[in-house]
């Protein structure tokens, strides 16, 4: 560089090592938060990843000469909508979930309207069983090659480890033990840490003041996971998207305006900083890993 | 693979559901002759998701397809309550779609939800906890499918 500056060498180095180390600890604990909550950019990063995943197993299959109907994963998320642990940004408020019903083709829907079969599963299941198992090879692999793997909590499962699913999700994670830890790996954390806060009397008080303040909105719910599952029922069971997109705007629009009074989501994230600084060294390297590697196949697959 | 479809004989006890619910039902799922002795996850055919009475994938598969709100309309004869209801001990995500399962401790998807991807199998529930913190072996209520449960 001109200036003669190595560009190399971060500006932190400038400062004492505890200084640098403070610095790099508070940068790890941010992307743990921010892999243990889910907000609109994480549904975002969800989306992009799991399209990039569906081409790459179309483009597989149809390389074994399979034909594969690509699932769009539903509308792409719009930034600013409201999650279970994060306020709405945008306005209207919303929380994404009519958007889902696009994931879900017309064309597969029972008689009784029940938006539940995706085209792809559809197909795979009007084949002969004989053409479904060569499909299925392709797509699966062997059942006898599947792999163990063992969260933190102690739930154990097992995955496919061969055929074009998970050549796809090592393409675009590095191994397809990667993919899966990206997929489960956050939610184990995240449940571990849920089930401390009936623990907290803040919180607990919090949650109070919310569920009284959207009962007297007009929507009463126990939690904004609650509304947000209400709303999902409403999917599944075949009600249309423009009826939902209404009523989630409106609960969203008061979920809104009751977590600006509880402050239950901020409370909610600081007690989520806290835990994420108690978690063990083990865990936290685990989830540090998993965020990396989020941040790598994001850029491989935006580029 | 040869998939034997037998008739789901539709458990019309829930009453307040009534004949749309049995119907959904009757869209959602087949119903496999248990075989125990020869068990396996090849039993499960693609696009479902299997679930199993007892651990190690033995006795079922019950193959769901499909989001369903209500397993006390599918009929297991060795289910305690003669229905999927509470009583799935393993499971595996045999869709072809991409998209994970979540399954729920309640009806209705209500509350408590864990995820399994496409692929993934979990051969004993007992050590499987929902969001809600409540264990998952015997208490499947009912399943939704999602993109956020990507890989």
């Amino acid at each position: 560089m001109a200036s003669g500056c190595d560009a190399r060498t971060p500006t932190a180095s400038r400062h004492p090592p505890t200084q640098r180390n403070a610095a790099a600890t508070a940068s790890r604990t941010a992307d743990i938060v921010r892999l243990l909550q889910t907000d609109s950019r994480t549904l975002h990063d969800d989306w992009v990843l799991f399209n990039a995943q569906q081409r790459a197993v179309a483009a597989c299959m149809r390389r074994h000469g399979f034909s594969y109907a690509v699932n769009s994963g539903g509308d792409e998320p719009a930034p600013g909508i409201a999650t279970a642990e994060t306020r709405a940004t945008t306005s209207p408020a919303s929380y994404g979930v009519a958007a889902d019903a696009s994931a879900f083709l017309p064309a597969a829907r029972s008689r009784t309207g029940n938006a539940a079969v995706t085209a792809q599963d559809a197909y795979v299941r009007s084949l002969t069983p004989q053409d479904a198992a060569a499909y299925a090879m392709a797509l699966d692999g062997p059942v006898n090659t599947m792999a163990p793997i063992i969260l933190p909590s102690g739930r154990r499962l097992s995955y496919e480890t061969r055929g074009c699913l998970a050549e796809a999700r090592a393409e675009i994670f590095g191994s397809v033990r990667d993919a899966l830890l990206d997929a489960l790996l956050p939610g184990d954390v995240q449940n571990s840490f849920f089930a401390t806060l009936g623990r907290d009397d803040g919180y607990r008080h919090a949650v109070d003041l919310w569920r009284g303040c959207m009962r007297r909105a007009g929507h009463p719910a126990k939690t904004p996971a609650a509304v947000i599952g209400a709303l999902k029922q409403l999917l599944a069971g075949g009600t249309p998207p423009a009826v939902i997109a209404a009523r989630e705007q409106a609960a969203a629009a008061a979920d809104m305006s009751c977590d600006a009074r509880s402050r239950l989501r901020a409370l909610q994230r600081r007690l989520l900083v806290a835990y994420s600084r108690r978690l063990p060294a083990a865990v936290r390297d685990a989830l540090a890993a998993v965020a990396d590697r989020r941040r790598t196949a994001l850029a491989a697959v935006n580029s | 693979m040869s998939v034997i479809r037998t008739r789901l004989r539709a458990v019309r006890r829930s009453a307040r559901l009534g004949f749309l619910g049995a119907v959904l039902g009757m869209t959602a799922f087949i119903a496999l002759p248990a075989t125990p002795a020869s068990a396996s996850l090849s039993q499960c055919a693609s696009g479902y998701i299997c679930v199993w009475n007892a651990t190690g994938y033995t006795d079922g598969p019950g193959s769901f397809a499909g989001s369903n709100q209500n397993w006390s309309l599918f009929s297991h004869s060795t289910c305690p309550s003669g229905t999927w209801n509470n009583c799935a001990s393993s499971i595996y995500n045999h869709g072809s779609s991409g998209l994970g399962v979540n399954v729920y401790v309640d009806i209705d998807y209500a509350t408590g939800s864990l995820c399994v991807p496409q692929g993934a199998g979990a051969s004993d529930l007992s050590v499987w906890q929902y969001t809600n913190g409540a264990n998952a072996n015997n208490s499947i209520s009912s399943n939704f499918w999602t993109s956020t449960c990507h890989s």
